[in-house]
């Protein structure tokens, strides 16, 4: 899960020195989980700030890595209520939380999201290749949270729903 | 055929292919290339619905070993992905000869306009191969009389 960390020396050299997330994957992530997220669950908007809490509480996070130009993990936070809406309108029934469909189907949210963005990146110039996602479910945690890494927190409200996608890169040293 | 290592996904495609109303289908599962391949009976199969990213063997993958047999690569093979870049998608139909993707998240709409035209071909060939032959017509012979070798024969 903690793969990021191993793939430091992989990030290109006008990319570093890294001491914040590269503006070009905030801003195709943005465009991205709009656009994708649209489509499953209608209006969705970007929110400057949240004060939802997405540490405590339970949760499923879809992970996915990416490598290519350049090197980095994106999370999808989706607190508990979040998760069954989102599920709901994906996959066009109900799909209770605690089941192991509720996996299957957070895997497949976050690798629609990730597809989309691999596009989107490219169309600016920036090719990459995602991994298979790996979805986590419980409560009280937070994905990569090590001091060699740099994250960005971006904000989303759907259908009255709050979650978060956090982008993760490794800090050159 | 429907191929894919999410079972809920698998539920979707089948659930949006009978939405779509294109045809009566009999699906059979697989949840991995490798699975598929094992269980494939291409006289029962006339079309794969398969994900592109599964663990082990890949959509690709899959592809390429069905489009090796000779008995099978006639078979049409519907990509499902969430890979949206151009250049994967040209990836896709050059590697694989894939038929035609459908890109997650798709609607009812999407599915009926992407595999209609793929169904409308499988029905063309269908009623050519139920057709009865041809009947060969045979022009009757000539009517001998006027001709050059009547006249040179008397």
């Amino acid at each position: 899960m903690f793969t990021t960390t191993q793939t430091v020396d992989v990030v290109p050299a006008q990319f570093v020195p890294q001491e914040q997330v590269p503006a070009v994957l905030v801003e195709q992530t943005e465009k991205a989980t709009l656009e994708s997220f649209t489509k499953i669950c209608g209006a969705v908007e970007v929110l400057e700030t949240d004060r939802t809490d997405f540490i405590h509480g339970m949760k499923i996070d879809g992970i996915i890595s990416f490598v290519g130009e350049l090197t980095w993990s994106m999370i999808l936070v989706l607190p508990h209520d979040a998760a069954e809406m989102m599920a709901k309108k994906f996959a066009g029934f109900d799909i209770p939380y605690d089941s192991e469909d509720m996996g299957d189907v957070v895997g497949e949210l976050t690798n629609v999201l990730a597809g989309v963005l691999c596009g989107s990146l490219e169309n600016v110039g920036v090719k990459s290749q995602m991994s298979l996602p790996t979805v986590t479910r419980g409560s009280d945690f937070e994905q990569l949270m090590s001091d060699s890494l740099i994250s960005h927190r971006i904000y989303f409200v759907a259908n009255g729903h709050h979650f978060m996608v956090k982008l993760v890169v490794a800090r050159h040293k | 055929m429907v191929i894919d290592d999410s079972r809920v996904m698998r539920n979707m495609v089948m659930q949006t292919l009978q939405q779509a109303e294109l045809a009566e289908f009999e699906f059979d599962e697989s949840g991995s290339g490798s699975e598929a391949i094992g269980k494939f009976d291409a006289d029962k199969t006339d079309i794969i619905f398969v994900d592109w990213n599964m663990p082990g063997m890949n959509g690709i993958e899959f592809a390429r070993e069905v489009r090796a047999m000779n008995w099978a690569n006639h078979i049409p093979i519907v990509m499902i992905t969430s890979e949206t870049g151009s250049e994967r998608m040209q990836n896709a139909y050059d590697k694989a000869r894939v038929t035609c993707y459908v890109a997650k998240a798709f609607t009812v709409d999407e599915i009926r306009e992407k595999v209609l035209p793929v169904i409308d071909e499988l029905r063309k060939k269908r009623e050519k191969t139920a057709a009865p032959a041809p009947v060969k017509t045979v022009a009757p012979p000539a009517k001998q009389g006027g001709g050059f070798f009547s006249k040179l024969l008397s």
